[in-house]
């Protein structure tokens, strides 16, 4: 072996190990390190996905899941109902505002901890707890906090002279209600907006702020000319991340409200599930989920086509 | 290169090296778990031992697949197959000899009761023991009712879980008729041994010619009063009656700082509250055979204009976002003077010690169903069991529910009064519990005002659709509230209502 190697000038370990070579190049091995991944998604995405486009052009329920083809029958009735619709109202409302919120309130927060100061790290990790903690028991948390009877909000503001007794019906009144569900939403996707501009400011040199400054620039015109095109593909991404995350979630509507008062804040999500689940329609709790579909898309594929035009300085 | 021609040893691992290794190791995995993943790795459980309540989503979790079914041995008998559905055997009492031993593992799934010792003095280790006699591994979990919808419609998606599923207020043989057994058997041997069920047990759990569940106990919906408001704000009567009375007695008791409360949220307390109003009316949400909405009516208009006196005049907002909880802890806080709820809510103000609680508690009466001008009428809770047609183990099954109805007085007994029987013969006065207590007496005699959803109709799937939808809470939330105009707030439920009729034919 060790002479036919020398023969053909092939190093002595490759000639010993072809079956390892094969596994070298790059074409056998990078397919095989990402199809856990390619996996995981066929099983736990793609799947669920085709089943519920199946469901949605059905009559399946939890009882019978083997439906019958109906058509866009589901997606008809979903149109027609003031249910739907009012759902639909309020994920955008709820998603546009909450965002705006967050995005302002997250980047003030970041301007303040891009700052030095005493503790600085300290209120750092701090800021991080609404956003690590799990959605349930912060969800909860708040619940208690706004409670019709116990509210802690409400006595404090009471006490304080903030507000008449007994205060807002924060989940009795529908107003209240959504505004309880923007106050959980942007707690907890706040911290997240302020880390990712934590990260986008301190990855902007130096140099280039001072040669604004010296030029004359005050904070708006650093802010506009300087520092966001610099970070807007990090903005991008976080803000596609944030907006899909909030678009698509019921669980801060279902542990707060359960989409009342009166089903007048179900959002897409919650509404599904309702109808989907609990009332074991999942025709039609599949038809309002996929409404989600080529809305996030669209949102999706437009941010993705701003950020390359960026990029492509067109 | 000289290394390599020469063939000495290699280099400390590398970059590439060790992808190969992590690559192997997560392919190693893979395969092991796949090949090891027959069996379940939850151990069978050793005892039926009471959880927490607390605990109960993680046990429940951990029991999705039924537990020890991948080491059960195979049952002696043939309970290893599910019992085909559609064809009961004998109905004779002699089936169910309470001697017979069987194998395997048993799991139940129900709610939280309100009354806890039920679960954790009585109920959890009357299955243990039940297990350790009949040779039968016995797991209960329980979980808040509210997750019981979710959770029924998980196991019948994956079709595994529990063996018997226990529903409260919620309407399991009719929406999931294919995937229970034909527990004719069962109910037919009980109804030998106790004599006939109120027709509320049937509308509930017979589905066609077969018994799809068997019934457990309702729970009635009543009066509870504070006397010592009454008192104070003049209110001569007494007593309760109708709901009339309780506008009057609302009024005053408002204006005195004490309002009533009852939920105007989409709950399940004010699904049968509001119901309850409306049968006394004489308005319902569909004719007699169940499939014509009938919201549309004066009596509709009627009970809605009731409803929104009794919100503005005696209630107040926070109502609006109740839980099945808030009402109990309303009664509790001394701030309400009245609520419409189960005996739960004043047998826990008695188990607490204080001085305050007893106190409370000594002021609280209990009242029958308000009566309206077509009668009285009361939409109860109610638990019944069914076996999962997967269930391994199903001849044990039936014969734990057969034992565990065969007697009444002990689990009445540990729910305080609470789990009110099907039985017409255990409701007959004097009843166990509550004809021992003035109080509680008056309960009795309350299964001659129960109707189930559906009423006047059957307790059809569309029916139950309803109930879980909030078509009527809804309803009353709108105009109540003023959200609505009464036009506008029927209009729109009768939509909601059509949607789900018409679906259903």
């Amino acid at each position: 072996m060790a002479e036919l190697a020398q023969e053909l000038r092939i190093p002595v370990a490759q000639a010993r190990r072809p079956f390892r070579r094969h596994f070298e190049r790059e074409g056998v091995l990078g397919y095989l390190l990402i199809t856990p991944a390619v996996l995981y998604i066929l099983a736990l995405v793609a799947y669920p996905f085709l089943l519920a486009l199946w469901f949605s052009v059905s009559d399946a329920t939890v009882g019978k899941p083997r439906g019958d083809f109906i058509g866009l029958g589901n997606f008809q009735w979903a149109i027609q109902t003031d249910l739907f619709k009012e759902a639909l109202r309020n994920t955008f409302l709820l998603t546009i505002l909450g965002e705006l919120l967050k995005a302002l309130l997250g980047t003030i927060l970041a301007l303040l901890l891009a700052r030095e100061f005493r503790g600085r790290r300290f209120a750092r990790a701090l800021i991080i707890i609404p956003w690590s903690i799990p959605i349930a028991i912060g969800s909860i948390a708040w619940k208690w906090m706004f409670d019709s009877t116990y509210s802690v909000v409400n006595w404090a503001g009471v006490h304080w002279h903030l507000m008449a007794d007994p205060g807002p019906n924060w989940l009795g009144e529908v107003n209240w209600a959504l505004a309880s569900i923007t106050i959980v939403n942007v707690w907890r996707g706040m911290p997240f907006t302020a880390i990712i501009v934590l990260a986008g400011l301190t990855s902007i040199p130096q140099e280039i702020i001072d040669a604004a400054k010296v030029d004359g620039a005050n904070f708006w015109r650093r802010w506009n000319d300087v520092m966001v095109p610099i970070m807007a593909p990090v903005l991008f991404i976080a803000m596609l991340f944030s907006v899909v995350f909030t678009f698509t979630d019921m669980t801060v509507v279902w542990l707060l409200t359960r989409g009342g008062p009166g089903n007048h804040t179900q959002v897409l999500a919650s509404l599904a599930f309702q109808l989907g689940i609990i009332s074991t329609a999942l025709g039609r709790g599949a038809a309002i989920s996929l409404f989600l579909f080529p809305v996030l898309l669209a949102a999706a594929l437009w941010f993705l086509n701003v950020l390359k035009k960026r990029e492509l300085g067109i | 290169m000289d290394e390599q021609l020469t063939g000495s040893a290699p280099k400390a691992l590398g970059r590439r090296a060790f992808l190969k290794t992590a690559a192997a190791a997560s392919l190693a995995t893979v395969l092991a778990a796949c090949g090891g993943g027959a069996a379940p790795a939850s151990a069978p459980a050793s005892s039926a031992a009471a959880k927490p309540a607390g605990s109960a989503p993680a046990s429940a979790a951990a029991s999705a697949k039924p537990a020890g079914s991948a080491s059960a041995k195979p049952a002696a008998s043939a309970s290893a197959k599910p019992a085909a559905s559609g064809k009961p055997a004998a109905s004779s009492a002699g089936a169910f000899d309470t001697n017979r031993t069987f194998a395997g593992s048993l799991s139940i799934i129900q709610w939280s009761h309100f009354v806890p010792a039920y679960d954790t003095q009585y109920f959890d280790n009357w299955a243990k023991d039940w297990g350790s006699k009949h040779k039968v591994d016995v797991k209960v979990d329980h979980i808040a009712l509210a997750d019981l919808p979710a959770r029924s419609a998980a196991e019948v998606a994956a079709k595994s879980g529990h063996d018997i599923f226990g529903w409260f207020a919620q309407g399991g043989p009719r929406l999931f008729e294919k995937d229970l057994v034909d527990v004719s058997d069962v109910v037919n041997a009980l109804i030998a041994k106790n004599g006939p069920y109120i027709k509320a047990a049937e509308d509930l759990c017979k589905v066609g010619n077969a018994w799809r569940g068997v019934p457990d106990h309702y729970v009635p919906f009543l009066s509870l009063f504070r006397k010592d408001v009454m008192d104070k704000v003049g209110f001569t009567k007494g007593k309760l009656e109708t709901w009339d009375d309780l506008l009057e007695f609302g009024t005053k008791a408002k204006a005195a700082g004490t309002p009533v409360g009852t939920a105007l949220s989409d709950t399940s307390d004010g699904q049968m509250t509001w119901r309850s109003l409306m049968w006394s009316y004489g308005a319902f949400l569909t004719d007699d055979s169940g499939k014509q909405v009938k919201l549309d009516s004066p009596e509709m208009r009627q009970v809605l204009e009731y409803a929104k006196k009794l919100y503005t005049q005696a209630m107040t907002p926070e109502v609006l976002s109740w839980q099945d909880v808030s009402n109990n802890q309303y009664l509790q806080s001394g701030k309400g003077a009245w609520i419409y709820n189960p005996i739960s809510a004043i047998r826990s103000i008695e188990d607490d010690k204080s001085a305050t609680a007893q106190e409370l508690a000594k002021n609280i009466l209990i009242g029958q169903p308000l009566a309206g001008p077509k009668g009285q009428h009361m939409a109860p809770q109610w638990v019944i069991h069914g076996i999962w047609s997967w269930s391994k183990n199903v001849d044990a099954a039936k014969q734990f529910l057969y034992d565990h109805k065969a007697e009444f007085e002990p689990g009445f007994r540990a729910s305080k009064g609470y789990n009110m029987p099907f039985e017409q013969k255990f409701s007959q006065p004097p009843m166990p519990v509550l004809s021992e207590d003035p109080k509680y007496a008056v309960i009795q005699g309350v299964e001659k005002t129960v109707h189930v959803p559906g009423y006047p109709g059957p307790n059809t799937v569309a029916a139950n659709q309803a109930l879980d939808n909030n078509v009527i809470t809804v309803m009353f939330n709108d105009y109540a509230t003023g959200k609505m105009s009464v036009d506008a707030a029927i209009e729109k439920a009768v939509k909601a209502a059509k949607a789900i009729y018409d679906k259903a034919g």
